[in-house]
């Protein structure tokens, strides 16, 4: 890989993009809570990728755009993807070397923190509705990890190849 | 795995804050920003800006159910749009017909309400919204407008379709509004019974199907099949238009107050448009003639 690491950086704003707005995309009834967590899925997979160009401060900002498009309380998916991302890059080396389930598994732990977050600000907030169904992104990103990373790196590949 | 860059090694020495503390600082202001946004509401202003950056990915997303409704339109055949037309111009003759005796109606209601001397209610000024295809929470009744602050749009304001009550906005932006369903459970809504003008609330359950109405006594005259109209008290909707309709009516004997559920008679989630209703827009000719004026004083707060 010869890229230096501005380039790139147009690919990484447009997936946080796309995340951003599959969060939104209206899905049919019964499959509305099995939404993927696009969000934090897209910036665990870049922090993994480059732990030392994103960070910390990209997880929180994009979080607090999340809010903002949700219409929810200001900072609680900021929280939450803080506090991912956080486990994201203090475990980045390990991470990185697992095989692809094993990737999977542990990303799973990493959006089940994210989504336990989700649910406790809502809670605290006062309009929580608990039901079995608050895991179904955890399910939903275990399916969805291994397509998104796969893709994702296809795409890094054919722009490094290409510029 | 594709090797490390330059920049992905890890540097001797490491500069700033280390990560633990970056988090631990992101934490908190997070925590800070939700206590701030959540309990006092001082961040509308953050929201207003930052909601004016994100507005076109929420009309990025509206935008293949705005295409495939156009497509729809624009290749459905001449002869089903021909029908269509007449059947909406019959529609449209009927409720003129009816519209007919409305003004007689109004009339006379005004003289009546001039006798017993209280202020006559004026016409409610409305514009169509259209609410935008993009999911918000699915464990919260929530849904997002094209409309906000520069139509005029403001927080509080009582949302209506063709059947009945919708909900209320809870947040203007410039471009965009968002807005709370009366099933949302953290909603509710002041209602009384068309019948007999009783008065209760009426609390959304998260079931866009249902609503409940936990605080009437097993004494309450009150029947499967009546019409909950909402009452105007609490100043957030406007009098007289129609919430829901009872659905079940329980009487436990041991129990203080009765159980009753009612089924909202607006469509809450078919349907993309909406109508925003101003309290009392429009000063009503006919009143001011008969009473002189005094429609001015009660009406609209």
């Amino acid at each position: 890989m010869t890229a230096t690491p501005r380039e790139g950086h147009w690919l990484v704003v447009l997936s946080l993009l796309v995340a951003l707005s599959l969060e939104l995309t209206p899905l049919p009834g019964e499959l509305a809570t099995w939404r993927p967590p696009w969000l934090v899925l897209v910036m665990i997979y870049w922090v993994l990728r480059y732990p030392r160009r994103y960070g910390l401060a990209l997880a929180w900002t994009s979080g607090l755009l999340l809010d903002v498009l949700k219409g929810g309380v200001l900072g609680q998916h900021a929280l939450a993807m803080t506090i991912a991302i956080w486990l994201a890059l203090r475990f980045h080396l390990r991470l990185r070397v697992f095989p692809v389930w094993q990737q999977t598994m542990a990303v799973g732990v990493l959006v089940l923190a994210h989504e336990f977050l989700v649910f406790w600000v809502d809670g605290v907030a006062g309009d929580a509705l608990v039901s079995w169904q608050r895991v179904t992104p955890v399910l939903a990103a275990l399916i969805a990890w291994p397509l998104m990373s796969g893709l994702l790196s296809g795409l890094r590949a054919r722009v490094h190849m290409t510029t | 795995m594709s090797p490390l860059t330059q920049t992905d090694n890890k540097p001797l020495f490491d500069r700033g804050p280390s990560l633990g503390t970056r988090m631990v600082l992101l934490a908190i202001l997070s925590v800070a920003l939700m206590v701030l946004d959540h309990q006092q509401g001082h961040m509308e202003t953050v929201r207003r800006a930052l909601s004016v950056a994100v507005y076109p990915i929420r009309v990025l997303v509206d935008m293949p159910a705005a295409t495939f409704g156009w497509t729809r339109e624009s290749l459905s055949q001449r002869h089903r749009l021909v029908t269509e037309n007449r059947e909406l111009r019959m529609e449209s003759l009927r409720q003129r017909g009816r519209l007919q005796q409305l003004a007689a109606l109004r009339a006379e209601n005004a003289r009546l309400r001039a006798l017993m001397e209280s202020p006559a209610k004026r016409a409610d000024r409305m514009q169509v919204a259209e609410i935008l295809a993009v999911d918000l929470d699915p464990y919260r009744h929530r849904i997002a407008l094209n409309r906000g602050g520069q139509s005029g749009i403001y927080s509080g304001q009582a949302l209506v379709d063709a059947d009945g009550i919708v909900g209320q906005v809870t947040r203007v932006s410039p471009l965009g509004a968002e807005a709370i369903l009366i099933s949302d459970p953290s909603h509710a809504t002041p209602v009384e019974l068309n019948r007999n003008n009783l008065r209760t609330v009426a609390l959304g359950t998260g079931d866009l199907m249902r609503m409940e109405l936990p605080f009437l006594p097993n004494s309450a005259d009150i029947r499967v099949g009546d019409l909950l109209v909402s009452s105007g008290l609490g100043d957030a909707f406007p009098h007289g238009y129609p919430v829901a309709r009872v659905t079940r009516v329980e009487r436990r004997p041991g129990e203080s107050f009765a159980q009753v559920e009612a089924e909202p008679t607006a469509a809450l989630n078919r349907g993309r448009q909406v109508l925003l209703v101003w309290k009392g827009g429009e000063t009503e000719p006919l009143a001011t003639e008969t009473l002189g004026g005094a429609g001015d004083e009660g009406g609209a707060p």
